[in-house]
């Protein structure tokens, strides 16, 4: 059902230790199911932040974070595969009822079909981003959070990511993203809201 | 060529005792060649075997025992620095106690018997294993646990595939120091209060002053440490 919220943040502050600006000041905010959130802000003012607490990386310092669900997906930065499994495995670790065939068919999709076998270790950079966007849609995830997803991606594979997240999000209409990107045209192709960070307006 | 040079500083080991041999007239130094009789007349005793393989079947179980509960506490604790700092102290003082204290204190309340060689290398190989396993969890990358929080991974399915052979490397280093460790210590507390094995043998003879025997058995344990060094322990290392 639309506008159910899918997280909430409840007058949020967030400081790091020892810093002397608290990062989020008394943030409320709600993403409800449907939205599609870019977050718009010069880098370094905190959006990886932001994400994080949001997915329950890091606790608030005051107020309080409720998500609806615990099936979530994200994309990090660096894509954090596990160097000493292979591609498929990497995706099987977080796959909740096992099934191969979406996996395969998301690799050949990205081109790496043939990867599959192979050892994490050995990606390059912009192949082991791939393979972090298909681990975050492999449980068909509620919330989708994305940091800079498409880094190391050329044009055709970029618009081939924003393909498979647009399919994941219009296969339901309880599904929500955050996504912290510079590339304007996928964030256009991807139909999202921006959100001024850190005001929220 | 190369099976030259393994064996030339046994050569010059066996030239030197032999010297020392003569220089003292073997009055605490016995004759290599007396020595090799005495361990080929050992060695042709089936009883002899016997306690060869007492004494390799309490090092591997204190070894096997002691690495299992070393390596479970260390995962247990290597996530929790507070507790681990904590606890170290008490592990270092364990570790620091020189064997003998422990084979002291279990012949007191076990008196003679097996079990105590099989204890001591237990307690000899704990800390090792538990300050290297709780060591390398520790400094496993927090984002492989980011990634397992994310997607809610149960902690069997971790420990499988992400905190196991993230540690790999670092328990196998601290597998091969215990396995040195595990050895000497069972022969030194078979030498306390063993009625068999190597050590218990060791003492026999050192009792009798039978120092061909004494040496033959020294000869025993250094060949069979050796082999498990250049098997198992190489091995592991790799």
């Amino acid at each position: 059902m639309k506008d159910t919220p899918l997280l909430k943040f409840d007058n949020v502050s967030f400081s790091w230790k020892n810093a002397t600006e608290p990062l989020l000041r008394n943030v409320t905010w709600t993403l409800k199911e449907g939205d599609a959130i870019h977050l718009d802000a010069p880098s370094g003012t905190g959006k990886t932040t932001f994400l994080k607490l949001a997915a329950g990386l890091l606790n608030p310092t005051a107020g309080s974070i409720t998500i609806a669900t615990d099936n979530i997906g994200f994309v990090f930065q660096e894509a954090r595969l596990m160097p000493w499994l292979t591609v498929i495995d990497n995706i099987r670790l977080v796959q909740r009822k096992p099934n191969d065939a979406p996996l395969l068919e998301m690799l050949d999709f990205l081109g790496l079909a043939e990867k599959a076998p192979a050892m994490a270790g050995t990606l390059s950079g912009g192949e082991a981003q791939r393979v972090s966007l298909i681990r975050a849609l492999a449980n068909s995830p509620e919330i989708l959070f994305l940091d800079e997803p498409f880094n190391g991606l050329d044009a055709t594979l970029t618009e081939k990511s924003v393909f498979l997240i647009n399919k994941w999000r219009n296969a339901s209409d309880n599904r929500g993203f955050i996504i912290v990107s510079h590339i304007k045209k996928s964030l256009t192709d991807l139909n999202a809201k921006s959100l001024l960070f850190p005001k929220f307006s | 060529m190369k099976r030259l040079w393994t064996a030339l500083p046994f050569l010059i080991c066996l030239i030197a005792w032999q010297l020392l041999f003569l220089l003292n007239g073997g009055r605490v130094i016995p004759a290599p060649s007396e020595t090799f009789m005495a361990l080929a007349r050992i060695l042709s005793q089936p009883d002899a075997w016997l306690e060869i393989a007492a004494t390799l079947s309490r090092g591997a179980g204190g070894l096997a025992l002691g690495s299992l509960a070393g390596i479970l506490a260390g995962i247990a604790v290597g996530r929790h620095p507070h507790f681990m700092d904590a606890i170290t102290p008490v592990v270092t003082l364990v570790q620091s106690c020189p064997p003998i204290v422990w084979i002291s204190m279990l012949l007191v309340w076990l008196s003679v018997g097996g079990i105590v060689p099989l204890m001591v290398t237990f307690l000899s190989v704990v800390p090792v294993l538990f300050i290297t396993t709780a060591n390398a969890v520790r400094a496993l990358d927090e984002r492989w646990f980011d990634v397992a929080h994310i997607y809610r991974i149960p902690y069997l399915k971790q420990l499988r595939k992400i905190i196991l052979p993230g540690i790999a490397q670092g328990l196998a280093a601290g597998f091969s120091y215990a396995f040195g460790i595990a050895w000497k210590v069972t022969a030194t507390a078979e030498f306390f209060g063993a009625p068999n094995g190597i050590g218990a043998r060791i003492f026999n003879n050192y009792r009798n002053l039978n120092l061909p025997e004494l040496f033959a058995w020294t000869l025993v344990i250094a060949i069979l440490g050796i082999t498990l060094e250049t098997t198992v322990v190489r091995k592991l290392r790799k």
